[in-house]
């Protein structure tokens, strides 16, 4: 399978619409899809042993509204 | 000859504490720069004069000012992603240009009037605030009034271009990786950035909410620090002030001083290739080591290994939640977005949950080693944006965001300061960090670097010979 039909295809999945133009456009060298497994690979480098998650932080403790 | 609206927000706070003008005065003087400058800069998507002008009158009507009414009727631009009861937000989209009015202030507003503001229209953005231009395909490009063939930077662009034209004193912005610091060092204003948390998000449309900020933008440190206090409410203040009194063994002192004294100011030079940068920024930003250091700061060599893993994860987290919000939207219309932010929310669709989670745990460290950072020095320069404003339509630079997402991720307080004109005359900016909640601290420092760097206290260039 063509990795513009499978982007297609996975976009689907998620329930959005791309049609081959956007495809292609993010499959483009250099562009997003690019970047994308370029930044997902370099965070993958990180020894991150010892932490779990952090998503919000608690500077705050919960006190935001 | 001085309108009332050349007054910082300070002076005009004063004056109507003197009774040297009314509010509804410096009001309309704001409204003369509104019809000189804004058919060209086009900062504010909407400005109902009789609902302005309608505040200010029951500001003046109502006589004594209480200590509360920190603003007394001076005016305050609003990001159009912030909700103010009566009238649309359209975040800068197609989806919300026809919607309902808001039946409900944000929190942040609703604090804002009590502290005496006056709401002064909603200005132009980013469309959803997904972007550094304010290039805005549903609504116009703002301009920037430096230069118009320039963009005033983004997502929050209308506010800065507003304040840097003096047709607002002062504005609300929204930062998620950098949306105010960005253009504020485009404008030439100085914008805050607080700790994550400490102004409410609540009635403010989200970008990725794990990083969306509030905060000041404004031409002067002091006016950033007014209408910041405006913002959060007495008890958030309290614990600012002991913050700031318990934690500092020494206080930077007064003018004419060494106004540093005590500090340690750290340069992570590892985080600033020269490469990256345009050469009034970067030398600038050396330049402030040079006052930091005259003015009695001890400058600390530091490294923050990782740190250049920040922004991967600001965009990866960013990119995902931005995809998650308008998920539905993207679904049934996808054509109703603009091409560049269409783009962001579709390749958001493409972050798996094992990136997500990676990403967290990154940032989990990172957060571990600038906290340990800031025990180490009290804090830190890095440039605001590597570049000068682009031209509209040209290109942007891929690194816009460089120094600016990596403390959202953080959630470290940030002010971005002017510090000098490149040979264009463009504004360029220096970023001072300090850690949770010392954002006096950080707006004292700020305030020094303000009376050293040789920035022009006069409207920007093309102000001062527009036509009026």
């Amino acid at each position: 399978m063509k990795r513009r039909d499978f982007v297609r295809m996975f976009a689907e999945f998620q329930n959005i619409s791309m049609d081959r133009e956007t495809a292609e456009k993010l499959l483009a060298p250099g562009r997003m899809w690019d970047q994308l497994d370029f930044i997902k690979a370099a965070l993958f480098q990180i020894d991150v042993s010892g932490f779990t998650p952090a998503d919000d932080l608690d500077y705050f403790q919960g006190d935001r509204k | 000859m001085k309108h009332p609206r050349d007054l910082t927000l300070a002076e005009m706070v004063a004056s109507i504490r003197e009774k040297d003008l009314t509010s509804t005065e410096i009001i309309e003087s704001c409204l003369e720069a509104v019809d000189l400058h804004e058919k060209t800069l086009n900062a504010f998507i909407s400005l109902d004069r009789e609902k302005v002008l309608s505040q200010s009158r029951m500001i003046d009507g109502a006589g004594k000012k209480t200590d509360e009414s920190f603003l007394c009727g001076a005016p305050v631009g609003v990001k159009d992603l912030i909700d103010v009861s009566g009238e649309r937000t359209t975040s800068g989209s197609s989806f919300f240009k026809n919607a309902a009015a808001a039946s409900t202030d944000a929190n942040v507003i609703r604090t804002l009037k009590k502290n005496g503001a006056v709401l002064f229209g909603k200005t132009n953005l980013h469309e959803f605030a997904w972007g550094g231009t304010t290039e805005n395909p549903h609504f116009g490009n703002c301009k920037n009034p430096w230069n118009p063939g320039h963009s005033p930077g983004g997502s929050s662009g209308g506010s800065a271009a507003a304040v840097a034209s003096r047709m607002v004193p002062a504005a609300l912005g929204t930062d998620t990786l950098g949306s105010i610091r960005i253009p504020s060092s485009f404008c030439g204003i100085v914008g805050l950035k607080p700790t994550y948390g400490l102004v409410p998000t609540t009635g403010v449309f989200p970008l990725g909410y794990t990083f969306d900020h509030v905060g000041p933008m404004a031409r002067t440190t002091a006016d950033a620090r007014l209408l910041f206090n405006a913002m959060i409410d007495r008890n958030r203040r309290q614990r600012l002030e002991q913050k700031a009194e318990s934690t500092r063994p020494t206080r930077p002192a007064g003018k004419g001083s060494r106004r540093l004294q005590g500090l340690k100011i750290g340069f992570l030079a590892a985080l600033v290739p020269e490469q990256s940068c345009h050469e009034t920024v970067y030398r600038q930003f050396r330049l402030a080591f040079d006052f930091a250091a005259d003015e009695g700061a001890q400058i600390v060599e530091e490294k923050f290994p990782g740190m250049d893993m920040a922004l991967f994860v600001g965009y990866i987290m960013t990119l995902a939640q931005a995809a998650e919000i308008h998920h539905e939207r993207l679904a049934v219309d996808p054509k109703g977005f603009g091409d560049d932010v269409r783009e962001l929310l579709e390749s958001g669709h493409f972050i798996g949950a094992v990136d997500y989670i990676r990403a967290q745990r990154v940032r989990a460290k990172l957060v571990l080693e600038a906290k340990a950072l800031m025990k180490r020095v009290d804090a830190w320069i890095l440039p605001t944006t590597p570049t000068p404003a682009s031209s509209i339509g040209g290109p942007v630079d891929a690194n816009l965001a460089m120094f600016t997402g990596p403390i959202n991720v953080l959630g470290f307080p940030a002010v971005a300061l002017p510090s000098g004109l490149t040979e264009d005359r463009l504004p360029v900016s220096i970023q001072i960090i300090a850690g949770p909640f010392d954002e006096y601290l950080l707006l004292e420092i700020a305030r020094v670097f303000e009376d050293r760097f040789v920035f022009p206290k006069d409207p920007p260039d093309w102000v001062k010979t527009h036509p009026a």
